[in-house]
């Protein structure tokens, strides 16, 4: 027997949601409708980088490999997804989900951005 | 849960087959000849019953249920728990994190959270006894009441100090956090198995076509994948992942998907428990072209890991009609068997490094 948790949500975001709660521990998390597609904002269990001061309010976009693999993240589409959020946003986690059950996590800057201090 | 058996142990299968176990035959017992025909006649090594598989809505095929994932995962190591690194262990590793094992929610936490709250309160009885009497001897000596109001105020105050020192200091006791109201069951003693062990498409394919454990349909395992109206180039796609996931798999090897490290699959001598994968397999039709850039940055992902890195050339030996045909007439299995694989080791080389 098993129970999913959707709360009303359906397929890639139900997924990553619930990644992001019950697997990478991450809290207040809630879906952000953008105009074509869906992201989600929460606050991750421990700093996404050692570079951060603080644990803040993560933004994560949800996205198929296949997608991913057709060019469906493109620069556009990332400027697009920016542009819908707070202006305050620099950088958004790309979910991508692949077909083995996996989600890999990819963080993607607006701009230039050193790179981490590991 | 088999936590602590020992690997070579719990992983005696490398798949999901096991050897019919016969009685000894001795020459001179016949009733043991009658005995061992017996078993050999009876005896099956099929699984008593498929394990379902289900397809989701969004095209995922998912296995439930804590026994058939974990049989799955023992005889082979297929699939991937949706909420974990790879073996489905959310389950045992959320009982662990909430403290849930007997005593229902934080057990012992919360145990350990009374004790202390019981030791405060008698601290506090001690304290306001000792107050009660001080104020009683002020009011002995004749002091003004509003002097001891404001002393009696000033004590509280400490009294209040102190405790906050004492909750900084011990943080917040409970492990449970709001989020996990959603998977704790109505009795508060236990999780709800809310984690799937999730297969790649392949992998569905050969537990259903090749080592006939799962009790699904291929046709609908690959409407799902391709869609009702596949094209041609997508399902030879499918046939090459196919080909080579069959072909190392009937090479003794584990095969995993190699999203982790940005190829396609990852070949484990005998399973991620034992030893780290040693090679990464990019499947590629043998007139696949990429530039440069493409190979060096799959070889500095792979290479950065330890691994070597596989370019698995899957050829079609027939004509493109004869692949469209027998796919039509569903006969899947001679379809992927059109399909020969040839491999090259890439390999980033170091002067300074590899000499040898």
């Amino acid at each position: 027997m098993s129970v999913s948790y959707n709360g009303g949500l359906t397929g890639l975001t139900a997924l990553v949601r619930n990644n992001l709660v019950h697997y990478q521990q991450w809290s207040d998390v809630e879906v952000v409708p953008l105009r074509d597609r869906e992201a989600l904002r929460g606050r991750p269990a421990q700093k996404l980088s050692n570079d951060d001061e603080e644990i803040g309010v993560e933004y994560v976009l949800p996205v198929e490999l296949s997608q991913y693999r057709s060019s469906g993240v493109t620069l556009e589409a990332l400027d697009k997804v920016f542009s819908q959020l707070p202006a305050s946003c620099k950088r958004v986690v790309l979910a991508i989900s692949s077909d083995d059950g996996t989600v890999v996590y990819y963080t993607v800057y607006q701009g230039l951005q050193r790179p981490r201090k590991n | 849960m088999a936590k602590r058996v020992a690997g070579s142990k719990r992983y005696v299968h490398p798949l999901p087959i096991e050897p019919v176990v016969l009685p000894p035959l001795i020459a001179h017992n016949p009733l043991s000849w009658v005995y061992w025909v017996l078993a050999y006649v009876t005896s099956s090594n099929q699984l008593p019953r498929k394990i379902p598989l289900e397809v989701g809505a969004d095209g995922r095929y998912t296995v439930t249920g804590r026994e058939q994932m974990q049989y799955l995962w023992e005889h082979g190591f297929f699939g991937t728990g949706q909420l974990s690194r790879s073996e489905p262990t959310w389950q045992a590793r959320t009982v662990d994190r909430l403290q849930l094992d007997t005593e229902g929610i934080a057990g012992h936490k919360l145990e350990q959270v009374t004790q202390l709250r019981r030791k405060q309160r008698l601290e506090f009885k001690r304290e306001r006894a000792s107050f009660e009497r001080k104020r009683l001897e002020l009011r002995r000596q004749g002091v003004l009441e509003s002097e001891i109001l404001e002393q009696e105020r000033l004590w509280l105050k400490q009294l209040r100090d102190r405790e906050l020192q004492w909750e900084a200091s011990t943080g917040d006791p409970s492990p449970v956090r709001a989020e996990d109201a959603e998977i704790i069951a109505e009795d508060g003693a236990s999780v709800l198995p809310i984690e799937k062990l999730e297969l790649m498409p392949v992998e569905a394919l050969f537990l259903t076509l090749a080592l006939p454990v799962l009790h699904a349909d291929a046709p609908a395992i690959l409407a799902r994948t391709l869609g009702p109206q596949p094209a041609l180039p997508q399902i030879e796609r499918l046939c090459r992942l196919y080909a080579a996931y069959h072909h190392y798999r009937s090479h003794g090897w584990c095969v995993r998907s190699g999203i982790k490290f940005g190829c396609d699959f990852l070949l484990y001598r005998r399973g991620p428990p034992f030893h780290h994968a040693e090679f990464s397999v990019m499947v590629l039709a043998p007139d696949e072209r990429h530039d440069y850039t493409w190979y060096s940055t799959v070889a500095r992902v792979v290479g950065g890991a330890q691994k070597t890195l596989v370019l698995a050339y899957v050829a079609r030996r027939a004509a493109a009609d004869q692949l469209a045909a027998l796919w039509h007439a569903r006969r899947y299995m001679e379809a992927f068997a059109l399909f020969e694989v040839h491999e090259l080791v890439y390999r980033r080389w170091l002067p300074g490094k590899n000499r040898e």
